[in-house]
């Protein structure tokens, strides 16, 4: 039999596209162990379908974050608390701030007459100390006629500008006695007490998606990810020359970062009402920091209204080549840094969530996770939201 | 990296069985369930944990190219 | 019930073969779908699922609630709660048939879905496969085509 031109001309998506028209709202409260980080974020996120050729996805959302973060310390603060109970100059406590971040993103789908997808988007985000912007690019391309394979190629270009301090000494720094540091008069660029830097960031993904079966499929995607520029943290701190001539100073990476990775994902129905979605992911980069993420998620449909979800994540990264928590390591290394995120750690999340479908139109949904690493970090993140289909 | 790929998808179709069926576009039903979405039932909430892990974790990536960056890490 | 059985078995085995443009319907197919003799029909394949027939089935029950030709909707959500909610959903007041164990989609094979035929004395006439804006639009100028 003979192909009709109309039928092998307009080949098309089964439907299986998650685009529609709603709006959400989120509430996020994550919270840190010891008084250390607490961010809220409320958020907002709506989607709207044009015909059927076109989606538009916006979304924004605003973090209060305030607390404290680990670093090294002048010690000069009576009963602060310290992991390096020896030392009597310097301590490993924490320094307290408050931000504030807006973040924004828009992503225009379009769909082509065979159903492949151009995927734009635009994403902004700004902080007194830290301006990003990043543009991307994502296009997925239909492999063969029934739609079961699929290529999906991406890249994002990030521009970002961040506020350093000119003097990295903390000699002009105030301390306060209840072991909290803080910074006054730190963004000074007229009496150049701080300057602002730039830094880039390239990532580019290949990958396949893979029908399965009519209850499973997966996913294998490489990526690679270029940063350059300044990519310091310009509020950590190292010790250098304990033992000689003892001196907090500024923390600094180096201006180049190369990473690539490997992501895989598979997801299968286990009978009618349960999911199960378990991922993969290998990440190397030349600052020597390896590490995999084994992700597991579940999803239950307690009958027509309610589905419950559990997740578990599994999280282990080796430490940067530059990295070391003590203070009386670094002399005149030219990269050196005692932040503990460059550290060799695992972690654990543990995830459950709700969600209930009033009916058609309106769902909510809270959860709860709790995230632990072996530095010592415990968080808990909670999730309370709202979704109006329309 | 292509060789890493390769295995890694190599391992994937060994979980699933070493079967590809054919699937044919009327019989994608339950792939369209909410349940069976990479992203889950909330991509919003996953984008914040995303977030989260960045700002926690020294490493990133595979999961997209969208989204922008922070001072959080 | 025999007939029925003896109608699935014989869509079963001509299901190997999609249907295409040009083609006469098996008498079966025609005696299930009750086609008249000399009257146009554009049938529609659908499912809940599907995001696309969200868009369309609004614009093809235009079509019906307009007289402008017979429709018929063939649901193939394998739950068939699922489709008469659907149905309800939309108030689709042109006649559906239920084929939640999908033989009948099986036989007529589309190359993608959702998808739509033009038929008239068991003939196929033309279909539409994929979501497309505005169709009913594209129904309407089709129409004029055939007469």
């Amino acid at each position: 039999m003979q192909l009709s031109k109309i039928a092998a001309l307009a080949i098309i998506a089964t439907g299986v596209t998650q685009a529609e028209n709603y709006v959400s709202v989120e509430y996020l409260q994550y919270d840190e162990n010891d008084n250390r980080v607490s961010v809220m974020a409320p958020s907002l996120t709506a989607s709207y379908d044009i015909g059927t050729d076109y989606n538009i996805k916006a979304d924004f959302v605003h973090d209060s974050v305030s607390g404290a973060t680990p670093s090294y310390l002048p010690d000069g603060a009576s009963g602060a608390s310290s992991r390096v109970t020896n030392s009597t100059d310097f301590i490993y406590g924490k320094q307290a701030f408050n931000e504030e971040r807006n973040a924004g993103s828009l992503v225009i789908t379009k769909r082509f007459a065979n159903r492949d997808e151009l995927i734009v988007g635009g994403d902004y985000s700004r902080e007194s100390d830290f301006d990003a912007k990043t543009v991307s690019l994502e296009y997925m391309h239909y492999l063969n006629a029934s739609h079961n394979t699929s290529l999906n190629l991406g890249a994002s270009y990030g521009f970002n500008e961040i506020l350093s301090f000119t003097n990295s000494s903390t000699t002009t720094r105030n301390r306060r006695d209840d072991d909290r540091f803080e910074r006054e008069d730190d963004y000074d660029t007229s009496s150049g007490a701080s300057r602002k830097e730039t830094s880039t960031s390239l990532n580019v993904q290949a990958g396949i998606t893979q029908i399965l079966s009519p209850t499973s499929s997966m996913k294998v995607a490489g990526f690679a990810i270029m940063d350059e520029g300044y990519l310091t943290n310009p509020h950590a701190f190292v010790v250098r020359d304990y033992s000689t001539a003892p001196k907090l100073v500024g923390e600094n990476r180096p201006d180049t970062r190369r990473a690539y990775g490997v992501d895989l994902k598979y997801i299968t129905l286990l009978g009618e009402r349960m999911s199960y979605q378990v991922g993969y992911r290998y990440y190397t980069d030349d600052w020597k920091i390896n590490s995999h993420t084994i992700e597991n998620d579940l999803y239950y449909k307690l009958g027509k209204r309610v589905t419950l979800g559990a997740g578990l994540r599994y999280y282990t990264q080796t430490e940067a080549s530059f990295y070391n928590g003590a203070k009386d390591y670094f002399t005149n290394e030219e990269f050196a840094s005692s932040d503990e995120r460059l550290s060799s750690f695992d972690a654990l999340t543990y995830k459950a969530n709700l969600d209930f479908k009033q009916n058609d139109k309106i769902s909510y949904n809270i959860g709860g996770e709790f995230y632990s690493q072996s530095t010592g970090l415990d968080a808990t993140l909670i999730t309370v939201g709202a979704k109006f289909r329309f | 990296m292509i060789r890493l790929m390769v295995w890694s998808m190599g391992t994937l179709l060994l979980l699933s069985g070493c079967s590809i069926k054919e699937v044919k576009p009327w019989e994608k039903g339950d792939l369209a369930m909410d349940i069976m979405q990479y992203e889950g039932l909330h991509p919003e909430v996953k984008k914040f944990e995303a977030h989260t892990y960045f700002s926690k974790e020294a490493s990133r990536g595979g999961a997209g190219v969208a989204g922008g960056g922070c001072g959080c890490n | 019930m025999i007939r029925k059985i003896l109608s699935t078995l014989l869509l079963t085995t001509l299901s190997v073969m999609a249907l295409e443009q040009g083609e006469i319907l098996p008498q079966p197919l025609q005696t299930q779908l009750k086609l008249e003799k000399d009257k146009l029909y554009v049938i529609d394949f659908f499912a809940s699922w599907c995001k696309s027939c969200k868009k369309e089935l609004p614009l093809i029950a235009t079509i019906h609630d307009n007289n402008l030709t017979e429709v018929i909707g063939i649901n193939v959500d394998k739950n068939r709660e699922e489709g008469e909610a659907f149905v309800k959903k939309f108030n689709l007041k042109f006649p559906i048939v239920y084929d939640s164990d999908q033989a009948l989609i099986n036989t007529f094979k589309p190359l993608g879905f959702p998808t739509l035929y033009y038929i008239k004395n068991g003939k196929i006439l033309k279909s539409i496969v994929g979501a497309i804006d505005a169709i009913d639009l594209q129904i309407q100028k089709d129409l004029k085509e055939f007469k």
